[in-house]
């Protein structure tokens, strides 16, 4: 429709304001990551001095360097890394299949299945009661708690549910008819058929796995445990809590090998090394995400 | 004493029921057994005698952070902030979303969608620490722009403010998740009749014109159904990551919320029971505004009829 639409004079003015708005949402958005990157890379006294607002003014790689040399830090990375990567296959294997239970009208118990997670969504016991459950599990201070805890969201599932409902019935009927059991139709069948949900709910759990800090710490008191989110937490509350704080930790930072940083541009590179992992997958996996959106957004 | 026609059924889907069973046990264990913790909201309860020993004191923990002033604060500020984040949040989306519709080039507005998105994706943890250097008094953009423009004449500190804090929240909530949010009032907007649009330039509607009679009243039911599924999350909606991590000390008076405050008292003080109570009041709280919000949804569906 919109090409046979004539454009008068009111019209281009309305488009020019309107790509400018937008142009405006835009620069709003991405400018505050720029900013983080370009102070990142900047010498952390010169940043001291203010201003850099739009390139570095003296570049260096030395608050990376520093950062790589933190020992918590090549830890935490692994963690995040390996939580991210084990957490969300587990996870989207898990919805899956369990969606694809729920999806089974003829399944005996699939009202009461299907209750039993709605409910989650709405009561919950609470932080304190979940600690000691968790506790209680011998899970504190367990690498297990980054998986285990975060296994399932009724909200995928949901979505997951309502995509399976919309694959045609014959496929599976055919196979029941060839006397391929129930696994094999949800593995050979349903699991392929519902690669564009599961990709985004892979995205999903995946994004959350990369971003959670509160369990790490809540339930870990070892700092082998440390996740990336977590190191951030720790570092920007020091550096809001005192700027004593900031003195001592400067002092530190300045003594090892000619390598210059500063608390505040440490945040900067840690915050820069948790992002890139997002900003560099997401664009791929946009397709499906926004697909998927819409539809749990319908259904769910 | 199952029928022979149930019994039969159950046999034949064996492998649907051992697909079930670890995810029921699961969430029997994640999630429900941690509701009988609530017992522990009604007794005065010490780790070391374990939960059945300890003291009954009904309901004690209740009436005490019942008249306690700050619980009153706490409340006003989760409300207030949730209900800035649901109203401004969604305002921002539909505007967002309208100004994209309009949008002829396919480049630029796919563009400013993967643009729009970025932030939904990073963490609250990362999203205070952009806040943080973009707000800081030395040498942050926000200060040093309003400077040269001359509104300002010399740096706030707006983090330390604590009557800021419910602008800022709501601020970052609309940074974060307006491009988000806006895909699904985009999505409704696509699947409006391109006849209507045809019939609305016949009649001599303008770009304005045709947003607000065929765009608008077009998103109507999906404006209706976010904002019904918003107040029942309403209590929820604030969040414990904004508060904690965008507040300091010199903002607990606005930033502390529910969630917050639940975590102060359960594990920086140690006050178990405490803190249960205050979840039991979360979850009830909670309950009512799903039920209310459930209630207004039927009127609208009614409504809708006409």
């Amino acid at each position: 429709m919109i090409n046979r639409i004539r454009r008068n004079k009111g019209d281009r003015v309305f488009d020019g304001i309107n790509a400018l708005l937008l142009l405006i949402v835009g620069v709003v958005t991405l400018y505050p990551f720029w900013n983080i990157l370009v102070l990142s890379f900047n010498n952390a006294l010169d940043t001291l001095r203010g201003g850099v607002y739009l390139w570095p003014r003296s570049f260096t790689l030395d608050n990376f360097k520093m950062i790589f040399d933190l020992p918590q830090l090549a830890t935490a990375f692994g963690n995040s890394f390996l939580r991210t990567i084990i957490g969300s296959l587990l996870s989207v294997g898990s919805t899956a299949m369990l969606a694809y239970v729920i999806s089974r009208r003829d399944f005996l118990f699939q009202k009461l299945l299907q209750r039993l997670f709605v409910i989650t969504m709405y009561v919950s016991g609470g932080l304190i009661p979940i600690y000691f459950v968790i506790k209680g599990l011998g899970l504190l201070d367990n690498f297990l708690v980054y998986l285990i805890p975060m296994l399932l969201q009724p909200f995928y599932l949901l979505i997951a549910r309502s995509y399976m409902d919309g694959l045609p019935a014959s496929l599976q009927e055919s196979a029941q008819i060839d006397g391929a059991n129930d696994f094999i139709i949800f593995a050979k069948i349903i699991f392929p058929l519902s690669m564009p949900i599961i990709a985004t709910i892979l995205l999903f759990v995946a994004v959350d796995q990369w971003n959670a800090w509160f369990d790490t710490f809540i339930y870990t008191a070892n700092e082998k445990l440390t996740t990336l989110q977590y190191e951030l937490v720790k570092i920007l509350s020091q550096s809001t809590a005192s700027v004593k704080n900031d003195a001592d930790l400067r002092n530190k930072l300045a003594g090892g090998a000619g390598v210059v940083s500063t608390p505040q541009s440490i945040r900067m590179a840690i915050t820069i090394v948790a992002t890139i992992p997002i900003v560099v997958v997401y664009p791929f996996v946009q397709k499906y995400f926004v697909h998927g959106m819409t539809l749990g957004a319908v259904k769910g | 004493m199952l029928k022979p026609g149930i019994y039969r059924k159950l046999v034949r889907q064996r492998y649907l029921l051992a697909m079930c069973l670890p995810f029921v046990a699961w969430v029997l264990i994640f999630s429900y057994t941690p509701l009988f913790g609530w017992i522990m909201a009604f007794k005065d309860y010490k780790p070391a005698i374990g939960i059945l020993q300890s003291e009954w004191t009904g309901f004690r923990f209740f009436k005490e952070f019942l008249v306690d002033p700050r619980f009153y604060e706490i409340v006003r500020n989760t409300f207030v902030m949730g209900i800035l984040n649901v109203v401004f949040g969604t305002a921002c989306a539909i505007l967002l979303a309208l100004m994209l519709n309009e949008v002829r080039n396919k480049f630029f507005k796919r563009s400013i969608q993967t643009i729009s998105y970025l932030p939904h994706f990073v963490s609250w943890v990362i999203v205070s620490n952009i806040f943080y250097t973009v707000l800081s008094t030395d040498g942050g953009v926000v200060n040093n722009l309003l400077l040269w423009v001359g509104l300002i004449d010399e740096p706030i500190n707006w983090m330390a403010q604590g009557k800021l804090f419910w602008v800022i929240v709501t601020v970052g909530q609309v940074w974060k998740e307006a491009g988000w949010t806006a895909i699904i009032y985009f999505a409704a907007m696509t699947s409006i009749d391109k006849t209507l649009y045809e019939a609305g330039e016949v009649d001599g509607l303008g770009r304005i014109g045709k947003i607000r009679y065929i765009t608008l009243p077009g998103i109507m039911p999906t404006i209706a159904i976010l904002t019904v599924l918003n107040i029942g999350n309403l209590f929820n909606a604030s969040g414990f990551d904004p508060s904690y991590l965008l507040g300091n000390n010199m903002t607990l008076t606005y930033s502390d919320n529910l969630a917050v405050y639940t975590y102060r008292y359960g594990l920086q003080m140690s006050r178990f029971s405490m803190s249960a109570a205050l979840g039991i009041f979360n979850s009830v709280i909670c309950l009512i505004l799903l039920f209310s919000a459930n209630k207004l949804s039927g009127k609208f569906i009614e409504g809708k009829a006409i």
